[in-house]
């Protein structure tokens, strides 16, 4: 910038001959250029901006704002000087190298004034670079080999893969038929099991009806007899007076007029009693006993009884042990879905009173086994039920393989397919501290080698950028670091003739860089890449 | 380098308290102490008697030699007796030491800080009215000393009072005493922690009971105080009224926050005060804990002795003028203060580099671009980077290695798994002329299969606890003890450990930072050592607490120069520092943030180090913590590019931010600020050659070049290198104007890059874009610069200068060009070296040198740019010895701008440059 505000105000320089020293007037101006600077005549900064006397070139001063004048001097900051270098190729370098006692020239002419010796290594260099294009022509020759290889395989497992699909389409056609099948024989045979159940249920309900029939017959006839103190076969007001908690307002005493309110007469024969009374008074009823404990027990009881003690209920379940009990009832449930993942279809058995409602029962209200022919029904079915699921497993598994072979199919494995082989292989490279694994299209994960968990430093994301796009491989999204970004991983993809990681590095905290030698990037090209090569900047 | 790391920070978070678990920024304050919290600063500060108790024997006058006198004073509320010592130093200097009569124990006097011992002047002495001792010394230096109530006034040009030390009475000397007191005598306050003292989960056992000194210096007629780093804060020094004290305690700050007065890496306990009249300073020599209320007062004259009553200078005489007062408290040692009477900023500046030294004159190399990181992983990383600089051809010198370099963070050895080869990988940097730096901390692993630490265990070299067992701590390697560097063989072996013999893998092409040398210590009290740690010669770390890191890097200074023999200039870079760091070490800012803020507090932090002797500073490019954008990245660079010490530095969790990784056009920028550093680097060498000489520090503040412009005094946000050039870098995101003040009387700036001219004593409105480093070339300065572009600093050593001839309104103009190999001690051993002077006056350009000193160089005059001159001149002629050449030149009317091309003398010979 200083430079060029300077270099603008150079066209007014004035007259007066200048003379400098001529010899090497020409030095490091690329060949190509030459015709621009001839010594009769003006010379023209290459950029046009301003013509300067000849003398100016390569005067040791900079008066072109492109640095033009000065090939072959330090003066311009921005100028290029050419290194010949006969016997290797010549390079232009920045004109800032010229002088600096560096040797950046393998024939030296760059330190053309400098008190160091620069040795002329272009021949050797030569030599080298010929080695290393050789080097490099056989490897990629050889990793073309190798690639050629691999592309020859992905169209197999190409072919493979489209075969495998035929036939699991096949597969999957004949499957979901057999799955209808199973599916009616299981229809079928869960319709006799149904009806069986169901009428052993039924029949189970109306002997439980009858039983409960029966235990209200013999609770009235208890009450009854509990309070014909008199034993005269009628409960008379007197007779059921004492019965306090009968009374519905607490506010007075139990008066005449409200047992006769209940009784519906002075007195009650059994018959009586049994059609009008009993309903009213059986829920508050309760029987004078001799006993503290028992008066309490039954108080307890009572007070808690349901109004229809026949139908099934968590008595003296606390809600504590309600919760328990839903708990265990999940965890079996789930133990049972572990034991048979498919048998998610369990309604039939949550009908069947637990095992914890018998020890909670008073009353022996278990329904009874199924019946042997039920029986044989529920294992006809159970066996239908299982082939059934077996059925939609295996449906269920070919769809997942063909899902899984289209999105292989769908993936963009090199313009060739030539990464396919690679596909879903892990590659180890063992560092010091650390093995990394990288599940080439998965994910890539870091495994401490003195123990400890292994950390993913990435998942598949995509391929580099253009135009060297299947050159890089990023793999994104890993673990997060702490105080830091989720780590990541890029792949630099080189020749080689095997697939294997060769070198990982961290150079930013978390952003972890693998080179990885690999046929599948070996260039087909290279012989003739190389042979016009005009610079050795590969190397 | 941060405190701790993740695993570290995560299992410590336990027993600290950090402010915030995101992490996202700020100290935790509760980590450090606040005055309250620090017993003696809480005592001294409640100090407050009605009339002072101290006492000076006027009778007592011993001259023990001429310009040292020697008093008794004593505290009459206890009758402790005290030894006060008056010497007169050349240069208007004053020190006055304090120290108890018979102390029980005896008190720590700072070792390895002075220079020499300094050179007395006679004094001539006068007894005024029975109460006063007056004493007159050097050229127009006066002292007041005040029998009872002690007080000593001090007096700059004969009658300018400038100084007064316990005018308000706050002088308070704690002596050593018994802790069960049966004697009868009364504690002057309460017993409250001066006996010990816990601070959260440390308890400091303080077998030596209370020991601070507490004592006011105020400066009357002064509106403004400078100095006293480290604090990142204003250069203004700010009225603590309502806050806590300055603080001095070198500590390891995690995330540091600014704005405010706590403690940091250093302490140099040193102030400057600077009105139009004068400019004096007041040091401290002393090494504890210590703190400094700052307080703007107005002094009521009508209660000053009729004696001081006139000696306001030439203003007229008034009631009440302004006065600030700074009221300094230490936990131990004695009172050993200087006093500095100006009365210009270059005679201040003088005076204290007599004291403490100056900067020597550091490699050229080291004044050029460094690039660090924590970390460079291995030895491609390295030559990546370095290819890096090549391919995008920005110039750089040196190349740093953090602490991933090591075996395990054991300093002196090498990862070998990462740097197979350290001597070639040196060798390969240095075929391009560059250096490196590797870093070597204080803290040393506790492992006995580390041959560092076992000799120094075996040898008994570690600091111990006060029972005699050697002290552990935690640090990077993990449980780590603390070499004695107060032991002088213990430094000698230190410095040992740096030679190529035991030193394996370094090169004459490596040199050395020590970071962490507070020294830094995870589970220690404050981050640091217990004050009941014992070093050599039975001193407790209380006592020397604060040149801790100093004697580190003083040891490893010691080291680079022994292993060239006395050949090499070393290069070392250090976080701690303490007054006279200046002599043996660079000093940067240590753990600050990619946060404009910390960009813009960089300059008053800069400007606090550089007033006060630490002169070779710098703040990291980028800020350490977190990802600067890429607008604040080039604007660092473009700030940082005219700092003294320009280094890139980033902490290890932040990404990758070498120059060429935000697109080309911030590449192209940073690379633009790079250059101008480079193209400035022979003034940038010439001014730190002058420092050496003279004191005077390469970066300054405005004040110092214009003294009497008061609109300078308060100006933090540009500054001055050398006198010829002012920098206002932007510090500001998204800024298309900036106003930059332009001082001085008659004064022409003329923008670096456009030549622009702007009139002085004015706010001139900067149109500003991302380009733009506004930098002002002062009128009547001529200017070194090498306009060339080399790789690096050392293969410009032949290249041609420019000279950039700024014209003031007499159309005259001057300057200086020092020369040298760029890396040897032969400048000063056989005085090789080439010191120009250019005069521009009359139409004639001359260089003329001192022709006691010879240097041989091809380097040639390749261009003279003559800014300002008034028109295109009909002949420009060059003569040198016997041999007169016409060279051509150029004129540009609308810039006023002569360029002569090719005038072609060896810089080392004498010319004339004629224009007619």
């Amino acid at each position: 910038m200083f430079v060029r505000s300077i270099a603008l105000i150079l066209l007014l320089f004035i007259h007066d001959a200048f003379c400098h020293n001529n010899k090497n007037i020409l030095r490091g101006i690329q060949s190509s250029l030459l015709s621009m600077y001839i010594p009769s005549k003006p010379f023209t900064c290459l950029d046009g901006t301003i013509s300067i006397p000849f003398e100016f070139v390569n005067d040791d001063y900079c008066d072109c704002r492109d640095g033009s004048d000065e090939p072959g001097t330090s003066a311009c900051p921005n100028g290029q000087f050419f290194c010949e270098n006969k016997g290797y190729v010549g390079i232009t370098i920045p004109s800032h190298f010229v002088g600096d006692g560096v040797c950046d020239c393998c024939d030296g002419s760059d330190e053309y004034e400098n008190e160091i010796i620069c040795n002329n290594t272009c021949f050797e260099l030569a030599k080298k670079t010929n080695e290393e294009r050789e080097r490099r022509r056989l490897l990629h020759e050889q990793g073309v080999a190798k690639k050629n290889e691999m592309i020859a395989k992905a169209g197999s497992i190409r072919i493979e893969r489209k075969n495998r699909l035929e036939e699991l389409e096949e597969q999957l056609k004949r499957l979901e038929t057999d799955l209808n099948e199973k599916e009616e024989l299981k229809r079928q045979a869960e319709e006799p099991e149904t009806a069986h159940k169901d009428k052993h249920q039924k029949a189970w309900e109306e002997e439980r009806a009858i039983r409960e029939l029966a235990r209200r017959d013999e609770q009235m006839q208890d009450m009854f007899n509990d309070l014909d103190t008199n034993q005269d076969k009628l409960v008379s007001i007197k007779e059921l007076q004492v019965h306090t908690e009968l009374d519905n307002d607490k506010e007075n005493d139990f008066t005449d007029e409200e047992v006769k309110t209940i009784l519906g007469a002075d007195s009650v024969t059994l018959d009586e009693f049994n059609s009008t009374v009993f309903e009213q008074i059986s829920n508050s009823y309760q029987k004078i006993t001799q006993s503290v404990t028992n008066e309490q027990v039954s108080t307890t009881e009572s007070n808690k009884a349901t109004p229809e003690p026949s139908t099934e209920e968590d008595h003296g379940i606390s809600d504590e042990e309600k919760r328990e009990h839903s708990v265990d009832d999940d965890a079996h449930d789930k133990n049972d879905m572990d034991d048979n993942l498919d048998d998610i279809d369990t309604k039939d058995d949550i009908d069947q009173p637990t095992s914890l409602d018998h020890t909670k029962h008073v009353h022996d209200d278990t329904a009874p086994d199924f019946d042997d022919e039920t029986k044989k029904f529920i294992q006809i079915a159970d066996q239908a039920r299982n082939d059934f699921k077996d059925a939609e497993k295996k449906v269920r598994d070919v769809k997942k393989e063909i899902e899984d072979l289209q999105k292989r199919a769908e993936m963009n494995l090199g313009e060739h397919d030539e990464f396919s082989i690679m596909y879903d292989q892990c590659y180890d490279y063992e560092e010091r501290e650390y093995t990394y694994r990288v599940c080439m299209f998965k994910s890539a994960v870091q495994i401490p080698k003195g123990g400890g968990s292994e950390v993913t430093i990435g998942y598949w994301e995509s391929w580099g950028s253009e135009p060297n796009k299947y050159s890089v491989m990023k793999y994104t999204n890993g673990v997060s670091c702490w105080n830091g970004p989720s780590r990541s991983l890029t792949i630099h993809l080189r020749c080689g003739i095997e697939n294997r990681a060769i070198d990982v590095r961290e150079p930013t905290k978390c952003e972890y860089a693998m080179i990885f030698e690999t046929p599948a990037v070996c260039d087909e090209n290279i012989g003739a890449k190389l042979s016009h090569q005009d610079t050795h900047t590969e190397f | 380098m941060l405190l701790y790391k993740h695993s570290y920070y995560i299992s410590l978070a336990l027993f600290f308290c950090f402010c915030s678990i995101t992490f996202i920024q700020c100290v935790d304050r509760s980590n450090f102490k606040s005055c309250d919290q620090s017993s003696f600063c809480r005592r001294n500060r409640k100090y407050k008697p009605d009339v002072s108790p101290y006492s000076v024997d006027l009778s007592s006058m011993k001259t023990i030699t001429d310009g040292h006198l020697q008093f008794t004073m004593m505290n009459t509320q206890n009758s402790v007796k005290f030894q006060l010592d008056l010497f007169t130093l050349e240069h208007n200097s004053l020190r006055m030491k304090i120290n108890e009569l018979q102390p029980i124990k005896k008190r720590y006097e700072v070792q390895n800080v002075l220079v020499n011992e300094p050179k007395l002047v006679s004094v001539t002495t006068s007894i005024l009215d029975g109460n006063q001792l007056e004493g007159r010394f050097g050229k127009t230096s006066r002292f007041l000393l005040v029998s009872n109530p002690f007080r000593l006034d001090l007096f700059t040009n004969d009658n300018i009072f400038v100084m007064s030390v316990n005018s308000k009475q706050l002088f308070n000397f704690e002596h050593y005493r018994k802790k069960q007191s049966s004697d009868g005598e009364t504690p002057l306050h309460d017993e409250d922690g001066m006996w010990e003292e816990t601070f959260k989960t440390h308890t400091d056992s303080k077998p030596h009971g209370p020991s601070s000194i507490g004592i006011d210096v105020s400066f009357p007629n002064f509106e403004n105080v400078y100095g006293i780093p480290e604090h990142a804060d204003s250069f203004v020094l700010k009225s603590t009224h309502d806050t806590d004290p300055y603080r001095f305690f070198n500590v390891d700050v995690f995330e540091y926050d600014i704005q405010n007065p706590m403690a940091l890496y250093g302490s140099v306990p040193y102030i400057l005060a600077h009105n139009e009249q004068a400019s004096v300073g007041f040091f401290w020599l002393n090494a504890a804990e210590g703190w400094v209320d700052i307080s703007n007062d107005k002094l009521n004259t009508k209660n000053l002795l009729s004696t001081i009553k006139n000696f306001f200078g030439s203003t007229k005489v008034q009631n009440e003028v302004p006065e600030i007062t700074t009221h300094w408290m230490f936990e131990s040692g004695i009172f050993d203060g200087f006093f500095f009477l100006g009365p210009t900023p270059k005679d201040v500046f003088k005076q204290y580099g007599l004291i403490t030294g100056t900067t020597p004159l550091p490699p050229i190399w080291a004044l050029a671009y460094h690039q660090c990181r924590w970390n460079y992983n291995d030895e491609d990383d390295i030559k990546n980077v370095n290819a890096g600089f090549e391919h995008n051809m920005i110039p750089m010198d040196v190349l740093w290695l953090d602490i991933e370099h090591t075996n395990g963070k054991r300093y002196f050895t090498w990862d070998t798994s990462k740097f197979p080869d350290p001597e070639k990988m040196q060798h390969d940097i240095g075929m391009y002329g560059r250096k490196m730096v590797t870093i070597s901390d204080p803290h040393i692993k506790k492992d006995d299969g580390y041959q560092v630490y076992a000799d120094a265990k075996s040898r008994r070299y570690f600091v111990q606890n006060k029972d005699g067992s050697d002290y552990e701590g935690w640090c990077w390697p993990g449980s780590s003890m603390w070499l004695d560097y107060l032991n002088p063989e213990i430094f000698d072996w230190y410095s040992n450990r740096y030679s190529y013999a035991n030193y394996k893998g370094s090169t004459s092409n490596l040199f050395l930072w020590n970071d962490m040398n507070e020294p830094s210590v995870f589970n220690g009290p404050e981050v640091t050592f217990p004050k009941d740690v014992v070093h050599f010669g039975d001193l407790e770390n209380r006592d020397v607490h604060n040149i801790y890191g100093m004697l580190q890097h003083m040891a490893t200074f010691k080291g680079l120069f022994d292993r060239s023999g006395g050949q090499e200039r070393p290069f070392v870079l250090t976080r701690s520092f303490f007054a006279g760091s200046q002599k043996t070490s660079a000093v940067w800012t240590g753990d600050n943030a990619a946060e404009w803020s910390h960009l813009k507090m960089a300059v008053p932090m800069l400007l606090s180090l550089s007033v006060t002797g630490i002169t070779f500073v710098g703040a990291d490019v980028g800020g350490f913590f977190r990802n600067p954008d890429a607008k604040l990245l080039v604007r660092w660079y473009q700030a940082a590019s005219f700092q003294p010490f320009f280094r890139e530095h980033a902490h290890i969790d932040t990404a990758r931010r070498e120059p060429w990784l935000f697109g080309d056009d911030n590449t192209r920028l940073i690379r633009q600020a790079i250059e101008t550093r480079y193209s400035y680097l022979p003034y940038w060498y010439t001014l730190f050659y002058k420092q050496e000489k003279q004191a005077v520090p390469a970066m300054l503040p405005l004040w110092a070049i214009f003294p009497h412009d008061t609109q300078t005094f308060k100006i933090e946000d540009s500054f001055m290198i050398g006198n010829g050039l002012l920098v206002h870098p932007i510090t500001d995101a998204d800024v298309t104007e900036v106003s930059i003040y332009l001082p001085g009387d008659n004064t022409i700036w003329y923008d670096i890059r456009t030549f622009v001219p702007h009139n002085s004593s004015q706010t001139a409105l900067i149109t500003v874009d991302m380009e733009s480093i506004p930098v002002y070339q002062r009128g009547g300065t001529i200017i070194p610069q090498r306009l060339r572009k080399r790789r690096s600093s050392m293969l410009a050593l032949n290249d041609p200068i420019t000279l950039v001839v700024a014209l003031d309104k007499n159309n005259e103009a001057k300057g200086e060009l020092y020369m040298d190999d760029g890396h040897t001690y032969d400048y000063k051993k056989n005085r090789q070296f080439i010191y120009r002077r250019f005069l521009f006056k009359n139409n004639e350009l001359k260089s003329r040198y001192d022709p006691s000193s010879k240097f041989d160089t091809s380097a040639w005059i390749e261009r003279i740019i003559i800014i300002g001159y008034p028109k295109n001149p009909n002949k420009v002629s060059i003569n040198s010895g016997e041999q007169t050449a016409i060279p051509l030149h150029s004129y540009h009317d609308q810039q006023k701008l002569l360029i002569i091309r090719r005038p072609g003398p060896s810089v080392s010979t004498d010319w004339t440059l004629t224009i007619s």
